[in-house]
This record gives C-alpha cells, sequence and structure tokens, in this order.
C-alpha cells in the first residue's frame, strides 16, 4: 500500500521552461520572450558574476543567471509574465525592477552601488576566509570556530548576528552543551575559548576580520540555475529561504529536519527525501514546469510514513532510496519508485523491499548495474548490492570500520564504502567476497595552524558524526579507475586507484570548506558539493584546477551530489533542508549564451 | 529553533529527531502583552538567551514585536505564503 497526496494545487500557468531537461536554447517561441541586460558599477564599468533572479510572484520557481564579463546576463527563453527580477552580488547592494516579459525582448539595466555589509552575503568558506590568522591565538580561535560551528549549518550562519560576551556564551553553551532547556550553561575552558573569540571577531567593538569579494567568474558565469520553493508537508513555506541576501543564510523552521537529498529524473523533475516524521511523505516529487510538489509515502503501519535520506536514480529509470522507521538514516528497506507510474491510476508507485540488514541512507550504483546501499548500525559498518534484475541482496560486513557513510560502485562491479567515524575506506568485491579496509594516512587537522597552535596531546575533536578526516560520499569514474573520496572534516579530496587501491590527495580551493560528495563527468571531470558552501567545484584532474559554480541561495549548506548527462549537457540538483527548496543547475556552454546574444541583437 | 515547536536538528544518533521541543518558550501574542518587557528581553536576552541589540535596528525589532502580536497559538513551524520577491 503506498498514499499520495498534491501538496500544492496546479497554478493557471506554465511557466519559464524552454524545454525542461535540453536548455540548449534554440529560438524562443510564440509566447516566449528573452529577458536581458546590463549591470553596471556607477561608474559605468560592467560587472561581472552578478546573480540576476526572476520570478512570478506566487509561483514555486526562481530562474537565476550570473553576468559575464561585459556584465551582460541572458536568460533563457521565459514564458510571457510579469516577472520580479533582482541582482545581487558580494560586495554590492541588492537591485530590484520589475520586468513585463512579452513575446520579444526585454532589456533590464541595473546599476549597482558598492556596500561595506559583506559578512552576510558570504557562504561559509567565504566567511572563514575573513578570520586572520596571524597570530596563535586568531588561528586557535579560528579552528576551533571551523571544527565546533559547522556540520549542522554554515560557518556563515553562525556569524550572521553579532553579540555581546555574554550573548556569544550562550551561544556557545546552547550549541555545545546540548540543544536542551536543561542545559546548565557551563563552559569549559575551550568552550570559552571559542565564545571569547567569537566576541572580538563578531562583537561590540572593531573586528580584525577582513571580508573579500567572492563572485564567479569566466566559466562558472554560465550556468542557469532552477530553483524551487518546496510546501512543507504540514503546509506553508520556508519564512526565510536564502534568496534575499541581506537577512543572510537562510534559517528555515525546518532546517535540515525537512529534505536532504534530490536527483533529477528522465523527465527533468526533481525528487528529493524527507528526514522528518511525516504522515505523508517518504520521498517527494516537484515537477520542474509547475512547481507542482507530490508526496509519496512508505507506511509504517502507525499512521506515519518512513522518513528517507539517500536518493539515487538508476539505469532502469527507477529511483532508489532508503525508507526507515525511526531515524532517517538507518535500518531502513530498499524504496524504488517509478517515475514513469507515478501518474498510472493503477501503477505500483512505491516499493518497499526489506533487506537482509538494514539500509542506510547512501546509495550509489556500480558499472553492472548493481544498486549499492549502506548498511550496519552505529558501531558495525556494512553494505548491501541488490541486483534489480534477480531482486537478490548480497550482504558485506566491514571487519572493523563502524558507522557506513556514503557508497559507491566502481566499473568493475566492486563497492566501496566509508566507515566514516574510522577514517576507513573499505572495499568489498562481490566475486571473491573479499572485504579489504584501507585506513586514511593521518592527515594535518586544520590548513592555517602552525606548529605550537595546540599544546601537547591537545586535540579538537568535532562534533556530529565523522573522524578527524570523515570520508563522506564517494563516486567512482564508471569510464576509469580512479574512485574519488571528499573528506569532510579534512577538507580534502583523496583519489584511490581501484586496481592499486593507491592513494593520492587534493587541495580543496580554500580552509573549512567540508567536501561532501563527488561525481564524476564523462570527460572524467570531478563535480564536488561543499556543505560549507553555497557553491559546487569542479576540479579538472589534468590541471589540478578548481572552478566554483555558485547557487543564488545563502546558507544552502548543500551535502549531497547528482549529476545528468545528457546530450551534452549537464544538469545537477539540489536540496537544502535550511532554504527548503530543491533545484537544478544546468551547465550552458559559451555557445548556448552565445546563440542567445545573437537572438537578442538580431530583433 | 529557540521559539518554534520544531527540532532543532534531525542527524541525532539518539533518535530525538523530529522532536516537538524548543530551548525557549514557545512564542504567541501573550508575550508581546508588555512591550517594554519584550523589548528589553530582545535587545539585552536573558540567562539563556542572547541579546540582539548589535544585531537589529530599532526597527528590526518593532517589526519583530509587530509581528508577535499576530500569533495567536505558539508556532510548530515558522512557515510563510508562497514568496514572491
Amino acid at each position: 500500500m503506498t498514499t499520495q497526496r498534491r501538496t500544492l494545487h496546479q497554478i493557471g500557468f506554465a511557466i519559464a521552461l524552454a524545454g525542461v531537461l535540453m536548455l540548449g536554447l534554440p529560438a524562443h517561441s510564440a509566447g516566449q520572450g528573452l529577458l536581458t541586460g546590463t549591470i553596471t558599477s556607477p561608474s559605468g564599468a560592467p560587472i561581472e558574476g552578478v546573480a540576476v533572479s526572476a520570478k512570478v510572484a506566487g509561483h514555486p520557481m526562481t530562474t537565476s543567471v550570473y553576468t559575464g564579463a561585459d556584465g551582460r546576463y541572458f536568460f533563457p527563453a521565459m514564458e510571457s509574465n510579469e516577472y520580479n527580477v533582482w541582482a545581487q552580488a558580494v560586495g554590492l547592494e541588492r537591485a530590484e525592477a520589475t520586468a513585463n516579459v512579452g513575446s520579444g525582448n526585454v532589456n533590464l539595466d541595473f546599476q549597482m552601488a558598492e556596500t561595506t555589509d559583506i559578512v552576510r552575503q558570504l557562504s561559509g568558506y567565504q566567511v572563514l576566509a575573513a578570520l586572520p590568522e596571524d597570530t596563535r591565538e586568531h588561528r586557535r580561535g579560528k579552528a576551533l570556530f571551523q571544527k565546533n560551528c559547522t556540520y549542522c549549518h554554515q560557518t556563515s550562519t553562525a556569524l550572521r548576528p553579532r553579540f555581546d560576551q555574554d550573548g556569544w556564551d550562550t551561544i556557545v553553551s546552547v550549541m555545545l552543551n546540548g540543544f536542551s532547556p536543561n542545559n546548565e550553561g557551563e563552559l569549559t575552558e575551550v568552550q570559552q575559548e571559542l565564545a571569547n573569540y567569537l566576541t572580538k571577531m563578531r562583537g561590540p567593538g572593531p573586528s580584525p576580520m577582513n571580508p573579500q569579494v567572492f563572485r564567479p567568474m569566466g566559466e562558472a558565469t554560465l550556468p542557469v540555475v532552477y530553483e524551487y520553493d518546496v510546501e512543507y508537508d504540514g503546509g506553508g513555506y520556508s519564512a526565510h529561504n536564502g534568496s534575499d541576501w541581506r537577512f543572510g543564510p537562510a534559517s528555515s523552521a525546518g532546517g535540515t529536519g525537512a529534505m536532504h537529498d534530490s536527483a533529477i529524473d528522465a523527465d527533468g523533475n526533481l525528487w528529493f527525501t524527507s528526514t522528518r516524521r511525516s504522515t505523508e511523505r517518504t520521498v517527494a516529487r516537484v515537477d520542474a514546469v509547475t512547481g507542482e510538489t507530490t508526496s509519496y509515502g512508505v507506511p509504517l503501519g502507525n499512521g506515519e510514513m518512513a522518513r528517507s535520506h539517500g536518493i539515487f536514480p538508476a539505469d532502469d529509470g527507477k529511483i532508489y532510496f532508503n525508507a526507515s522507521p525511526r531515524i532517517a538514516w538507518l535500518d531502513g528497506t530498499l524504496g524504488i519508485i517509478d517515475p514513469e507510474a507515478v501518474d498510472r491510476v493503477d501503477g505500483e508507485v512505491i516499493q518497499s523491499i526489506p533487506a537482509p540488514a538494514g539500509v542506510s541512507g547512501w546509495l550509489g550504483i556500480d558499472g553492472m548495474g548493481k544498486i549499492w546501499a549502506a548498511s550496519g548500525t552505529m558501531q558495525e559498518g556494512g553494505a548491501l548490492r541488490y541486483d534489480p534484475d534477480t531482486g537478490e541482496f548480497m550482504h558485506f560486513e566491514s571487519p572493523t570500520g563502524g558507522l557506513t557513510y556514503g557508497i559507491a560502485g566502481d566499473r568493475l562491479g566492486n563497492g566501496w564504502w566509508m566507515a566514516v567515524n574510522d577514517d576507513i575506506i573499505v572495499h568489498g568485491n562481490p566475486e571473491t567476497g573479499e572485504i579489504t579496509e584501507i585506513p586514511l594516512p593521518e592527515q594535518p587537522l586544520a590548513e592555517y595552524l602552525q606548529p605550537g597552535d595546540l599544546a601537547d596531546g591537545e586535540h579538537f575533536g568535532h562534533p556530529g558524526l565523522g573522524g578527524d578526516q570523515s570520508p563522506r560520499r564517494p563516486y567512482a569514474d564508471l569510464n576509469g579507475d580512479y574512485l574519488w573520496v571528499p573528506n569532510f572534516f579534512g577538507n580534502t579530496i583523496v583519489r584511490i586507484d581501484i586496481n592499486t587501491k593507491e592513494l593520492k590527495y587534493f587541495a580543496v580551493p580554500f580552509a573549512g570548506m567540508n567536501p561532501y560528495e563527488a561525481m564524476v563527468d564523462s570527460q572524467s571531470r570531478l563535480w564536488v558539493t561543499f556543505q560549507n558552501s553555497d557553491e559546487m567545484g569542479r576540479f579538472d584532474p589534468d590541471t589540478e584546477t578548481w572552478t566554483m559554480y555558485s547557487y543564488p541561495t545563502k546558507g544552502m549548506a548543500q551535502r549531497h551530489n547528482h549529476m545528468l548527462e545528457a546530450d551534452g549537457v549537464l544538469q545537477f540538483a539540489s536540496a537544502s533542508g535550511a532554504s527548503h527548496r530543491v533545484g537544478r543547475m544546468v551547465i550552458r556552454s559559451e555557445a548556448d549564451v552565445q546563440a542567445l546574444r545573437e537572438q537578442v541583437s538580431g530583433n | 529553533m529557540c521559539h518554534v515547536g520544531q527540532a532543532p536538528a534531525t542527524e541525532l544518533a539518539d533518535g530525538t529527531s523530529g522532536q516537538q521541543w524548543t530551548f525557549g518558550p514557545l512564542l504567541s501574542k501573550t508575550h508581546a502583552a508588555n512591550e517594554e518587557v519584550l523589548r528589553d528581553k530582545i535587545e539585552n536576552g536573558g540567562p539563556k538567551m542572547p541579546g540582539y541589540s548589535l544585531s537589529l535596528t530599532d526597527e528590526d525589532i518593532d517589526h519583530v514585536i509587530a509581528f508577535m502580536k499576530t500569533i495567536e497559538e505558539p508556532l510548530t513551524i515558522l512557515a510563510n505564503d508562497l514568496p514572491g520577491e
């Protein structure tokens, strides 16, 4: 038995998508128009990397593009309507206007003034970059802040407000000694050091912070981003979704408790998992055109639906997820939903398949089309392999590794899973049954700490899950021989040769980015999400260079990563519990934008 | 959330996720009955609440108080109508 419920009534118009999947941007059709313009400084100089967003009031979807080096922006063809349009960039005051897009072209220019109120506009790692490293006191405080004040949210969320000493003492106590009315508020010596540091950085006095301007550049200005405000399963939308940067990072009441992972199906619709107690929602679909959210539940038998954490669309067109009874990422069944069946009245919408061991909230696929899922308990890790053709499971138990976090299959059909608390990567060979553990070699605690900053034997621990490096969500190049593993607390990427098991570490561009999940495209380029950012990074292994792509939402704290590559176009799914939004970033090419430029100039 | 009945986080190992508890009192218009006391609390905080005098302007605090006066019953979730921007 399954349930579903329409959670948003059909809105009387379809909006702004010139092809849900393919945004190669052919000439626009009747009833659609092009919105373009130029953004300059008060002196008339073009500004690169400004996010320009457009939205029809009352519709869930926001479309955003970025200005190129010439200051020009080009939206894809949009349905005729009145749009609220706003422009934002770090270091600039927000600008707003309305645009009536008809069947022709609309030119909307903005002149944007500089602002000094930058901290609220920064994402997490950008806030960290503003914190000084000139003294031992500052480096220790920065490391304490970096390691303790993220994971649930970005560090930018923590430094959005300013407080006095009493205020920061209270905040540190609440956050580190238990978010409970029973918290007595006593700070340890190190906690007091952190509270003193925060008072110095964001307190009543002058701050030594030195915020820098971060804006996308070059290729990173090409994408178009579609974001959808998602209705809570109890009704209503986020009161602060992070789209207005003046108010700082998103702080949805749902927090991370409402949604976790998302994925794009073959029709371009977005699916996301729901981690919160609900009577209707285990997973949900957001229609890419209408923005309508539809919930699907796996009943637990007590009037509630299972919770879910991980989701993965497989080669068979079906979407796999965990359906867990209590904690969203443990002890579940294997949920399977067929996107092609959801609109058929008699369709079998959801399957809930018991496995030989609990299905945890991380899934992947190997080169043979087999589904891999994390399994086990907090203390004993493991993995499951599911064969969609036969319906059979294989169960693997980690020799020593505890809780299994992310998991991936490689092109040879082997499984790789992360013992996240133990800094161990586990390898399972289904043919031989052999299970191998690869301990990660010790790495520096934080990039900027210097010898002597920590006392002998002193160790800065991390709240939440994870060892010192905390390997998170890996992905194997299914056309190559490498597995890529983002190390969350270690702030590194480690590459593993699937044949020799040789490791190689790579740095990420900035301190404290918290790399989370990797994907690899058909050109063997790595795409990584960073929890302490509103960005996604592309790493080119040949040149060992990073390109940072931005989402126009602050405080996203995105964790998962899902890529859809079809007909030469890359798309990435986003989901943010903090903003309670899902989205798609479509990577346009220079030719795509040039085609729009020619259409505009030709009319 | 400190004053809205919503779980502060979900990824807790002890299974407390989804519980409808808050750190501070659930707020409604009854807490805005004495505006002077409320304004002082927002500005200067209390034993388990930071003061917001460095983060909110007087006008911001006016908006907070005005919003609180509209809350008939304590909120279990802070939700809006679909934003228009």
